[in-house]
């Protein structure tokens, strides 16, 4: 039972991995502490669902699903951060808050009140894996999430965009100086990250089979608490911490009987580790850092 | 000063004029919530109630006067229902007010209509406190312990569980259902080998289930909406539970099925609305509901209908709109046929006295299974 709780923790974890990672990519190079995020991802999961509905192929709403959060993310950061990056941060979350809500509710009245469902069983099937079962849904989010997470290793680790989005979020600057074009990272790192968004809207809209349009309020300020156990804006350190949320969660509920609700949970998650480690977990994975 | 009173009293009677000139109608408030998390059930309750005025309107109304709804979204919240509670009663002035709103806001708003005399037909909401703001306050849907308690019925009873795990909804529709259920089920000899409590919204159901799991009990009791009705359902067979899962009207909507697909089938709920009825009205109902709005009827459309339809009966009967007088038609409303069955009456505290209807789904949709009429279980005590 122990193990099959493990398998469903880090199936939930790698999920808020998708959505966090994106985020803390946002916020090393921008310091905006961005809410709309979570819009992005609701957007996603309708334009990855309505793709499903109309060609039965999920690969094509996979593509969907980033290529709808990667246009909403560039216009979000070229038409609101943009114009107000000049002036304090606070302006920023609240517009970022308001986006949120908008974008929330333009998707209520265009696609109505209703929860959307995939039709008629997405994914179907169970595989046994001794005592452990693992359903075909659970299956394709984690190798998705894994798919993805090994992309933004590959991209931020080994390419020269990961060098240059390094360069950018340390010093925007001194970056300039050695010629490196900011704005276009800056653009590229939003929409990397929103279509991360939008991958992980659609993940989480086909294993729950319920895309509604206010699937994103708490992934909203989940995401904000796990970016902040994870050292706000680094990748790996939200990674972790979303697999460690993920756990702590399911094996709080599943094996220790905390009659607490989850989300609760996350957050007292968060007070704990800042109580002892305020710079967050990122300390731990400077190797990969930044 | 002066001056000031005289446009204030100016105002005011324009105002009263405005209640004399608009003598060709009965202003019925409802409100129910139509944005936020609870959004489809409260467009079904608005639905039904709508469906409700068409059809008395189109009768030639009341008393000649036709009826008109006065709706407002309250997004289930308490501080949204305070607030149209007044609106409805100072600016609007209805006449009577539906609930087609959850146990939280209409609790929040129920002692609003009573203080101001205003009666409150409440469609679906099932928490015990809602009825105790007074006598002006009546319930078409169950109390939340009845239906629990009927659901217990059935567990023990009709379905023969021995060890049952309890899966409770964390607000006051989840925990008041399931307070009724396991006193029956436990004073009927069954054994509530587990009860775990989730929160309003969760989505990942498998770590209480994995745990159930191993607990292996043989029916799961799930106090929870639709949606995570569903996911219960859906999620169970995944890790795949064979229990039989018990639910209660909370599951009760054209959502549950196409959330869960194909795990939804087997699925057993108490209820208000039997889709196989034979009686006209609710035939009536279901038909002309999915001609309208293009969707399966629910519970909670189907209440809203009849909350409706029962104050019309009433304001009728009372043959006025003086407040008092439609109380006390309502309190003496008796063997009244409603689309949710054959309403017996209100009790003293206005709870309804009605059979709980029993659904099986079964080829996706849901289907007669059974009935609990059982006077010591419908009728509510206290």
């Amino acid at each position: 039972m122990l193990i099959q709780q493990i398998v469903n923790g880090l199936t939930i974890g790698g999920v808020y991995a998708l959505i966090a990672m994106g985020l803390a990519m946002v916020y090393g190079i921008l310091r905006i502490i961005h809410v709309a995020h979570a819009g992005v991802y609701v957007v996603g999961a309708y334009a990855g669902l309505y793709t499903y509905i109309l060609t039965h192929s999920f690969i094509l709403s996979i593509v969907s699903s980033m290529a709808a959060g990667a246009i909403i993310g560039i216009l979000i950061q070229k038409y609101v951060y943009f114009p107000l990056i000049k002036h304090s941060p606070i302006i920023s979350l609240i517009a970022s808050i308001g986006l949120f809500i908008s974008i929330e509710e333009s998707m209520r009245l265009i696609f109505g009140p209703y929860i959307k469902s995939f039709p008629k069983d997405l994914f179907k099937g169970e595989y046994h894996l001794g005592s452990v079962v693992i359903g075909q849904s659970q299956l394709v989010v984690v190798f998705l999430s894994v798919a993805a997470i090994a992309l933004i290793w590959y991209v931020t680790q080994k390419t020269r965009f990961g060098l240059a989005l390094k360069a950018v979020s340390q010093d925007i600057d001194t970056a300039e100086t050695l010629s490196i074009d900011s704005k276009k990272i800056i653009s590229i790192a939003f929409a990397f990250g929103s279509a991360l968004a939008g991958l992980a809207g659609l993940l989480v809209g086909a294993y729950f089979n319920s895309v509604f349009s206010s699937m994103g309020d708490v992934p909203a300020y989940k995401a904000l608490a796990i970016i902040v156990v994870g050292g706000m804006g680094n990748i790996w350190g939200a990674f972790a911490a979303s697999l460690a949320v993920g756990l702590i969660e399911t094996l709080s509920i599943g094996v220790l009987n905390v009659p607490l609700p989850r989300n609760s949970l996350a957050f007292i998650f968060m007070i704990i580790v800042l109580l002892f480690k305020p710079e967050g977990i990122a300390g731990l994975f400077k190797g990969l850092g930044k | 000063m002066r001056f000031r009173s005289f446009i204030v009293g100016l105002i005011f009677s324009f105002a009263i004029g405005g209640v004399a000139f608009a003598g060709g109608v009965i202003k019925i408030g409802f409100f129910a919530p139509l944005t936020g998390f609870a959004a489809a059930d409260g467009t079904s309750a608005k639905h039904g109630a709508m469906l409700a005025v068409e059809k008395i309107n189109s009768n030639g109304g009341i008393m000649g006067k036709k009826l008109k709804l006065i709706v407002y979204d309250d997004a289930a919240s308490s501080q949204q229902a305070v607030a149209i509670a007044r609106k409805l009663i100072q600016e609007n002035g209805v006449t009577a007010v539906v609930s087609g709103s959850y146990s939280t806001p209409t609790r929040a708003s129920a002692p609003i209509y009573q203080r101001y005399k205003i009666p409150l037909v409440v469609a679906y909401a099932t928490h015990p406190s809602i009825t105790k703001a007074g006598d002006y306050v009546f319930r078409i849907g169950f109390l939340a312990t009845v239906e629990g308690k009927a659901g217990g019925y059935v567990a023990t009873k009709m379905l023969k569980a021995k060890r049952i795990a309890v899966l409770t909804m964390d607000n006051d529709f989840g925990r008041s259902l399931s307070k009724g259920f396991v006193e029956e089920a436990t004073k009927n000899g069954a054994k509530i080998v587990a009860n775990m409590s989730f929160a309003l919204g969760e989505k990942d159901m498998s770590p209480f289930l994995t745990k159930i799991k191993a607990l292996n009990p043989d029916l799961i009791y799930c106090t929870g909406y639709y949606s995570e009705g569903a996911l219960t359902v859906k999620q169970a067979k995944d890790l795949g539970i064979k229990a039989q899962i018990l639910g209660q009207e909370g599951f009760d909507s054209p959502m549950f099925l196409k959330i869960a697909q194909s795990a939804a089938n087997g699925t057993i709920i108490t209820t208000d609305l039997n889709r196989d009825d034979k009686r006209p009205v609710a035939k009536w109902f279901i038909t002309q509901y999915k001609k309208e709005y293009k969707m399966e009827p629910d519970m909670v459309g189907a209440s809203s209908f009849d909350a409706v339809y029962v104050l019309a009966e009433a304001i009728k009967k009372a043959g006025s709109t003086n407040a008092a007088k439609i109380r006390k038609a309502l309190a003496r409303i008796k063997n009244f046929n409603g689309v949710t069955g054959h309403i017996r009456g209100f009790t003293k505290t206005g709870e309804v006295v009605k059979p709980v209807q029993i659904q099986k789904v079964v080829n996706d949709r849901f289907t007669y299974f059974g009935v609990v009429d059982k006077p010591s279980i419908i009728t509510p005590t206290k």
